[in-house]
């Protein structure tokens, strides 16, 4: 399958991994194979819409871990700096 | 906004903040081979950095760390997050790395004019050292205003407007620029340093230099000596029922009640005979609520392992007393116990062979409006000097001697403006004697000549006990209201040995262990019974079943650690095993 969006399916693919490296429950037990499996879900998808929607959910998800990650680091901080009685 | 504007944000390599810190087998430092990052409140410098540049595009915003060569990623993240340039001082070994020597290597980099800067802006701490010095040192090796902990940022032309977070609230400080701003938490939020962006940085400069190149010494000055974890939680533990708590809190717990009684009126003295045979005979005093004249004096014979451990003996009627003391040394053969009262008499019982409290000898001590607060026998170590001083209400005190079959008040003198609550022999140097008053003020005495010593004005309000250690030669213990124990040596009094803060309430007595040089019991009031470990200053058992003010405790001579403390208003005396695991 050659389409001028396999390269942002292989970027969103490698920043997804990038992004998991942090995951709290684990990156090679939990978060990797997760990824793959969702990957592998939308393999056959052919028609272009079908394939940029894919994408944005991808670019969602990003955004969700992004979140997460600052605000698990936010609390923690918080907690550990600020005397709370 | 027509001046290009030059920011430096100072960033640091730290172990990353969600990682166990353990620390290492040598206990000299933590264990570094694990994650590491850029510090977090780095990474909020560095956004409010990009955040400004973002609205001013005529800004530079430059990344400097110092550190190892592995700095360099952090560097790339700043650079990810949107910093122009980069600046990397390469150093050795960066767990020496102080403060003082990186504020110094900022100021010496920033110090040429192609490389002038208008703005620091630094995290406030690091999480692994929580130094929170680098921003403050380096404000203060340039002169520059500094305006730390902000937490909202404003820049118009040359002044700095910023919300400072101190312990009060916010702050706000105006300050024109060239200034030192350190970030707080709430500052901004950082942007991810996602992968396309750590991508890109790749591309931005980098430049490497070493101290030795801008002629900074980086030693340290501080030298860290050991490296600890911190004490360990104990877990709390649930129970399955009521019986179940009872007796975990008896067998494990040690410090509930074993026996208690209630003798129906104000109770407030407590003491264990100390001359050791088979019966361990307890002698209690209360007073009458309704008139504080009368008072009932109990003799108790104690057996812990009988589950009615206490056994009333006797009961003796008679005026309101207010502290009684058993002889150490057997005066004449005989057992005798030493009772002050409200009408300031000394009233002298000796134990009979059949265990019963008989009426000795009676001395009028001082005029009857005038209450007798405390005794002291002189024979606690030397056996043959057989005195009693007494300290009364009117801030004197008396030695009562013993002359053929009567007690003679033999020196009385005036030593206090306000109540003496207590008076105390040297064990080891009978001529010297010691009282305290509730003006705060504990005084020595030479007890031959009245003449005083010392006057000692250590504690901040009444001084209510002291005892001489029966076991250290020059060791003194004082208590008071204010909550502090001191410890002296009697050859210097200027400065307390040491000092023992106990959690509240006050103190009424302090007890010496009979046999343990090291433990001290505190009736404490308020806060309840203590036991305290005199070279560890540790509170290593505490008693706090009572309800009401603990004003007498004493020690049992027979079964050892066990202790007998009762208190006022609830008029409960309870016995309790002080026996310490540690």
């Amino acid at each position: 399958m050659s389409s001028p969006l396999r390269p942002k399916v292989i970027d969103l693919y490698k920043q997804l991994v990038y992004l998991g490296r942090e995951y709290p429950a684990g990156y090679e037990d939990f978060f990797r194979p997760r990824l793959k499996a969702a990957f592998m879900k939308k393999k056959d998808l052919r028609d272009e819409e079908d394939i940029k929607k894919a994408l944005l959910h991808g670019d969602y998800i990003i955004k969700e871990l992004e979140a997460m990650y600052y605000l698990r680091k936010y609390r923690t901080l918080r907690k550990r700096y600020t005397n709370e009685a | 906004m027509s001046n290009p504007l030059r920011i430096y944000v100072p960033v640091k390599r730290v172990i990353d903040y969600a990682v166990k810190v353990r620390v290492n087998p040598a206990k000299t430092d933590v264990d570094r081979s694990v994650k590491h990052s850029m510090n977090p409140f780095d990474e909020i410098a560095i956004e409010e950095a990009v955040r400004m540049k973002e609205k001013d595009k005529k800004i530079e915003v430059v990344a400097i760390s110092c550190g190892t060569t592995k700095s360099q990623e952090t560097l790339r993240t700043a650079l990810a997050m949107g910093a122009d340039r980069a600046v990397h001082v390469e150093v050795k070994d960066d767990s020496t790395l102080q403060p003082l020597a990186v504020a110094k290597l900022l100021q010496a980099y920033t110090a040429t004019q192609e490389n002038k800067p208008d703005l620091f802006i630094l995290g406030k701490q690091a999480i692994d050292d929580d130094a929170s010095q680098t921003g403050q040192m380096l404000a203060g090796l340039l002169n520059w205003p500094q305006t730390t902990f902000a937490s909202k940022v404003e820049l118009e032309g040359q002044t700095l407007k910023v919300t400072r977070e101190i312990d009060g609230g916010l702050e706000t400080v105006q300050a024109k620029l060239p200034a030192v701003i350190t970030t707080d938490l709430r500052l901004n939020e950082p942007r991810y340093a996602s992968l396309p962006n750590i991508m890109k940085a790749k591309k931005k400069p980098l430049v490497k230099l070493t101290p030795e190149d801008l002629g900074i010494d980086i030693s340290p000055r501080i030298l860290t000596l050991k490296v600890e974890e911190p004490a360990k939680r104990v877990g709390g533990r649930k129970v399955d029922s009521v019986d179940d708590l009872i007796d975990k809190l008896k067998n494990e717990a040690k410090t509930l009640s074993h026996t208690s009684f209630d003798t129906g009126y104000s109770a407030d003295c407590t003491e264990f005979c100390p001359l050791v045979d088979s019966t361990d005979y307890l002698a209690y005093e209360t007073k009458n609520d309704a008139q504080v004249r009368k008072g009932k004096l109990y003799l108790f014979t104690v057996d812990p392992k009988n589950k009615n451990g206490l056994q009333q003996q006797q009961v003796i009627e008679g005026p309101a007393i207010l502290d009684m003391k058993w002889s150490h040394a057997l005066v004449e053969n005989r057992k005798v116990l030493g009772v002050v009262d409200s009408i300031g008499g000394l009233q002298l019982h000796h134990l009979t062979d059949a265990g019963e409290l008989e009426s000795l000898a009676h001395c009028q001590v001082s005029e009857p409006d005038v209450l007798c607060l405390s005794l002291d026998w002189a024979s606690r170590v030397n056996k043959d000097d057989h005195r009693i001083a007494i300290s009364h209400s009117n801030g004197e005190l008396s030695i009562v001697v013993p002359s053929e079959s009567e007690w003679k008040v033999a020196d009385q003198w005036h030593a206090h403006d306000l109540e003496a609550w207590i008076t105390a022999f040297n064990y080891w140097d009978t001529r010297t004697l010691y009282s305290g008053a509730d003006d705060g003020l504990f005084k020595g005495w030479d007890s031959r000549s009245q003449t005083p010593q010392f006057t000692n004005k250590r504690h901040s309000m009444g001084v209510t006990t002291m005892q001489s250690s029966p076991f250290q030669e020059h060791t003194l213990v004082t208590g008071s209201y204010d909550e502090n124990i001191y410890f002296w040596d009697t050859r210097s009094m200027r400065m307390p040995l040491k000092t023992v803060q106990t959690p509240g309430g006050g103190i009424w007595r302090l007890k010496w262990h009979p046999t343990e040089a090291n433990l001290l019991l505190s009736a404490s009031m308020h806060a309840g019974a203590f036991v305290i470990n005199t070279n560890t200053h540790e509170i290593v058992n505490s008693f706090l079943d009572h309800t009401s003010m603990v004003y007498g405790a004493d020690w049992s001579y027979v079964h050892k650690d066990w202790v007998a403390s009762c208190s006022f208003y609830d008029h409960t005396m309870h016995l309790w095993d002080a026996s310490t695991t540690a």
